[in-house]
């Protein structure tokens, strides 16, 4: 008879080489916004979840100011991250900056929003804005919130009141109300010549007042 | 045609409608300058601030003018159509729309700070779920159990809280009406079933008490110091062998406690049942033994600390023959 012992078996399956340790699991809060978005077109909700975190606060308090509710932003908001969810991979195609894409996508919902209320026009609500909280409120998007948000706020807000006063205005009224610059020629009883050079002349101040902070992309 | 510049914050030059290239010096180092008019677009040659010529860039000029309106999102579809026209061909003006992009990006920040309510990432969450993988392949490559679940889902109906805190209050009611009606039902047939038992009772009386029999007799029962004032009489029927109890102005009996009736041969007890007592301390009592009832000598009433008790431990209350005592006197038909 020959061969090993039946009884030597466990012996030999626990001489087996061990298995390679698994990888350290990095929790999402930790990993970069491309390796979220990575994931998050693999199908992982908790990356989405991390960038909503992260994110989170920006978008709505953008959407806040475009649309002027909280109910409608709070749409805006979920759209933009399921746009995030379904369109991951046409980002990581593109390796632009996360931020820029997301808070692009926000500001298109955000204005498509206003141009549909001009052209169906609802009443007026000023008491309900984002301020007025229809639920509790949703700690993670602060406690995770880049720091780099927070210093870009001041930064642009610094950076906005070295332009002229009719510049801001022409500026504001073209990305926060949605207005085209004949739009706003006419708001403001302007020449439309004028406000294409406001607005062109004011963006430059803008970036050269950011430049100077030297303000990035996070 | 008219020049109008105008003074104060802003370094604006416009001529008319047309709005001259800028002349500001900037950072940007590609601010264009147009060498040849519009008259010859087919001509066009543009210098950047390096004095690079662009030569053949197409049928159009740079569309400087319009890239801060369009990363502004403000400019007329037929401007918008223009610019994308030129920019499917012109890098300069790509790199220079890049920056007003940039620039533009940023104006997102500035917004005043909200808070953001919880209910919306439960809602997004609840959107994806429904929708999906965003990545077809993946989900086909991945088992159903690799799916990660969102974390956040805890309703099992996507409704918006403020319905669940209107609802709460309904379900409540809901439940509390409903625990009522079953502990009323319950209660009502308690009592249908006591009712039952009564109208079993008193028809046994009745018919005790309305047929005429000389086995029929009635006997004065004793009452003792443990029952000061209670008054009861025991009707006995041989022939049909059974009898009756019936006593008024029984005092409560303690917690727990009660009165049990035996039927006695000697000082042996055999236990006839506990006696269920009124509010005012009256009751009646069939008793309808398995054997013959002439057997036995006396009916005992004892009041016992402990109403479920087999043995009598307690003092006697009444006490009498179960016999007629041999006067007749104590016969029904003397009574009628």
């Amino acid at each position: 008879m020959s061969g090993r012992p039946r009884w030597l078996a466990p012996l030999e399956r626990r001489r087996e080489p061990l298995a390679p340790a698994p990888e350290t699991k990095i929790p999402p809060a930790d990993l970069s916004d491309e390796e979220l978005v990575r994931r998050v077109g693999d199908g992982d909700t908790a990356a989405l979840e991390a960038l909503y975190s992260r994110y989170g606060r920006v978008v709505f308090s953008f959407a806040v100011r475009i649309v002027g509710d909280g109910p409608t932003a709070e749409e805006i908001l979920q759209e933009a991250f399921v746009r995030t969810w379904t369109q991951a991979g046409t980002f990581r195609t593109v390796r632009g900056n996360f931020a820029s894409w997301l808070l692009s996508i926000t500001h298109n919902l955000a204005i498509d929003e206003l141009r549909r209320r001009q052209r169906r026009p609802q009443r007026a609500d000023p008491g309900e804005s984002g301020d007025a909280l229809f639920g509790l409120v949703d700690e993670a998007t602060n406690v995770e919130e880049t720091a780099e948000a927070t210093v870009l706020r001041e930064r642009v807000a610094w950076a906005m009141t070295t332009l002229p006063e009719a510049q801001r205005i022409a500026i504001e009224l073209a990305y926060f109300h949605g207005l085209s610059q004949r739009e706003i020629a006419a708001r403001l009883d302007e020449p439309l010549g004028t406000i294409k050079t406001r607005l062109r002349l004011g963006m430059h101040k803008l970036k050269d007042a950011l430049a100077v902070e030297g303000t990035e992309w996070t | 045609m008219p020049l109008r510049v105008q003074s104060g914050h802003s370094s604006e030059e416009t001529v008319g409608r047309q709005t001259t290239p800028h002349k500001e010096p900037t950072s940007c180092s590609f601010v264009p300058v147009v060498v040849l008019a519009e008259r010859r677009p087919t001509e066009t040659h543009v210098k950047d601030a390096t004095n690079q010529t662009f030569a053949g860039l197409g049928a159009e000029q740079h569309v400087s003018g319009l890239l801060a309106g369009y990363a502004l999102g403000a400019l007329e579809p037929d401007e918008t159509e223009q610019v994308l026209r030129h920019l499917s061909f012109c890098p300069r003006c790509q790199a220079e729309l890049q920056d007003y992009q940039f620039t533009a990006g940023l104006l997102a920040y500035n917004a005043p700070v909200q808070q953001v309510p919880v209910r919306a990432r439960a809602a997004m969450l609840s959107r994806v779920a429904e929708i999906g993988s965003s990545n077809p392949e993946q989900m086909v490559a991945l088992p159903p159990v690799s799916r990660p679940e969102p974390r956040r889902l805890r309703l099992p109906w996507h409704a918006p809280r403020s319905a669940w805190f209107a609802a709460a209050p309904v379900a409540v009611l809901v439940v509390v009406l409903t625990i009522s009606s079953l502990v009323m039902r319950e209660r009502l047939n308690e009592q249908q079933s006591e009712l039952q038992s009564v109208e079993a009772a008193r028809g046994t009386a009745l018919e005790v008490l309305a047929v005429e029999s000389t086995d029929r007799f009635v006997n004065e029962l004793t009452a003792s110091n443990a029952a000061p004032g209670a008054r009861a009489r025991l009707f006995v029927d041989l022939k049909a062998n059974n009898a009756m109890l019936v006593a008024i102005d029984l005092p409560p009996p303690a917690e727990g406690g009660g009165y049990v009736a035996w039927l006695m041969v000697h000082d042996e007890y055999s236990l006839v049942g506990p006696l269920e007592l009124d509010s005012i301390g009256r009751t009646q009592l069939i008793i309808d033994p398995p054997d013959n009832l002439d057997k036995y000598q006396s009916f005992v009433v004892t009041l016992e600390p402990d109403v479920t008790t087999v043995v009598p431990v307690g003092p006697r209350v009444f006490e009498g023959a179960i016999h007629p005592r041999g006067d007749g006197s104590q016969f029904f038909g003397f009574i009628r």
